[in-house]
């Protein structure tokens, strides 16, 4: 992989096996039921440089959360190569990884640990964690006595401030208050500046154009468009 | 091109960091449990997901931690009087209840181990869905729950063996590659039912039944030569057979049953690396599934 990036995905698929229709037939034992094969992605081809914020967008079902999941190593891809450079850190759904039970400082270790990180590592970022996230009374408090937009906004805090080379956020930020989301934008870029690759993937109109460097947008589990984010968001919109 | 200006918030990414490395994952990559280094790396990982399990069993109750006292005590008594005085099970001149004590810690030892390993990925299964981690540390973590409640179990034994006047026999430092054994035993085979356990929920309602058999076919509460001679060789296919059998031994200075050992020994080695490699087949599509 050329040194400029931090993602690349070559001729990238991935297929589930779903249960076809309906059991009609009584005589089909429960154990062999009747699957196909459908695509979720298939034949992608995409870099992430370092230092870039790429926006994914698509319509639901265009593969967007399969493609983030291959990209973190979640999946397992069923066609096709990934590679990437470093941590990967991913913020697919609010406060992914948390325990409920645990409390914020707890859960922040949690996070940090899950990237592979030491305890000490992330108690040198524990401060600046938890003043972004504004949970400072809250931090020994079990996470599940939190509301939701304190849990988002301590999720977001620990995915966007741990030593990751690519960071990978999906629709998240639709759970934020108006300032919040700012702050998020804000971060995201600031991370980008120092070299971290970020992908992004948002619905809400304007995020994308206001934040990203390139565009891309998938169609059916394919690339359709990538480039510059004008190009790209005119062509999902004039799709959709 | 952005919007934003250069945010406030001070930055701590180095572009050029340490694990500055590439890792490549192709579709055709071979089946593998997972670079022994990187569940290394993931080490501060396994010890909070460990405990996690442990403390989550005791989270709002009175006696907290206590319950891990009690479990093996209560095991202990009732069974002392069950067996010990009403049917007269021998204990090979040892007090019955160190016996049944010590039987008792070194099987939860392994039960532990196959038991929360069995419901270990489908007990996290939402982790897994949302973050990467060499998922072999699910089981993992279960196989240190069940070390860790056998070293909690050590303090009641060690007041029991004071109180009855058995002194450990100069073979008991032992104990400790025996349960080290133990639990990497119980782990393989933890493994292999937790993966199978994500495609066929069947195997979660299977194994505590099977474990309950498994409890009485392990010299845990008698002595391994109540069984019959020419029955001693399946006896010993049992993995814990073996293994509680010789952990006990080595504790009390009773005579170890060599020949048992070596059964349990071999049939727990094939059994684990069986469930390593099914988990390492398996593990690619827990997701996929969920």
């Amino acid at each position: 992989m050329r040194d400029e990036l931090a993602f690349a995905c070559h001729d990238l698929g991935k297929s589930f096996r779903i249960p076809t229709a309906a059991r009609s037939s009584r005589t089909r034992l429960p154990w062999r039921r009747p699957m196909h094969e459908h695509w979720a992605v298939r034949h992608v081809d995409l870099e992430v440089r370092r230092g870039e914020i790429l926006g994914l967008v698509g319509a639901n079902g265009a593969g967007k959360s399969t493609l983030l999941r291959l990209m973190t190593r979640i999946m397992h891809p069923t066609e096709g190569s990934i590679t990437t450079r470093g941590r990967v850190a991913a913020m697919l759904e609010v406060g992914a990884g948390f325990h409920w039970e645990l409390t914020g400082r707890e859960n922040v270790y949690l996070g940090g640990t899950l990237l592979g990180m030491r305890r000490r590592d992330v108690a040198a970022r524990l401060d600046e964690i938890v003043a972004f996230a504004g949970v400072g009374e809250y931090l020994d408090v079990p996470v599940k006595r939190y509301s939701s937009g304190m849990y988002v906004r301590l999720g977001f805090a620990v995915a966007s401030h741990l030593e990751a080379e690519l960071l990978v956020v999906d629709e998240i930020l639709a759970v934020a208050d108006a300032a919040f989301r700012a702050r998020c934008l804000e971060r995201l870029r600031a991370a980008a500046d120092a070299g971290t690759a970020v992908v992004f993937v948002s619905h809400g109109e304007g995020a994308v154009e206001a934040l990203c460097d390139r565009a891309a947008l998938l169609e059916g589990g394919a690339l359709a468009a990538a480039g510059p984010v004008g190009a790209v968001m005119a062509r999902y919109r004039g799709g959709t | 091109m952005s919007a934003c200006t250069r945010a406030p918030v001070a930055v701590r990414h180095p572009a050029v960091d340490p694990s500055d490395q590439t890792l490549t994952v192709r579709a055709t990559d071979r089946p593998r449990l997972g670079d022994l280094r990187e569940i290394w790396r993931y080490r501060d990982f396994l010890r909070f997901q460990a405990r996690q399990v442990f403390v989550a069993r005791y989270r709002q109750t009175v006696l907290g931690v206590g319950w891990a006292f009690v479990r093996p005590i209560v095991t202990t008594l009732v069974f002392t009087l069950l067996l010990g005085q009403m049917a007269g099970v021998s204990s090979e001149g040892v007090p019955y209840a160190v016996y049944a004590f010590l039987g008792i810690a070194a099987w939860q030892l392994f039960s532990t181990g196959v038991s929360r390993g069995t419901s270990s990925v489908v007990g996290s299964a939402d982790l897994c869905a949302q973050v990467y981690f060499p998922r072999a540390v699910l089981p993992l973590a279960s196989a240190v729950v069940g070390l860790i409640d056998y070293l909690i179990a050590w303090v009641p034994l060690a007041v029991l063996m004071l109180v009855l006047g058995q002194a450990p026999a100069a073979s008991a430092p032992l104990v400790v590659p025996l349960a080290l054994v133990t639990m990497l035993i119980a782990n393989g085979i933890g493994m292999g039912l937790g993966a199978l356990n994500v495609f066929r929920r069947d195997i979660g309602f299977l194994v505590p039944y099977l474990l309950q058999v498994g409890m009485f076919a392990t010299p845990a509460l008698y002595p391994a030569d109540a069984v019959p001679e020419r029955w001693r060789l399946l006896y010993g296919l049992n993995p814990a057979g073996g293994l509680v059998q010789a952990h006990r031994a080595v504790v009390l200075g009773t005579p170890v049953d060599t020949g048992l050992l070596m059964v349990s020994l071999g049939s727990g080695l094939v059994l684990a690396l069986a469930g390593a490699w099914t988990f390492a087949r398996l593990q690619r599509r827990f997701v996929d599934h969920a």
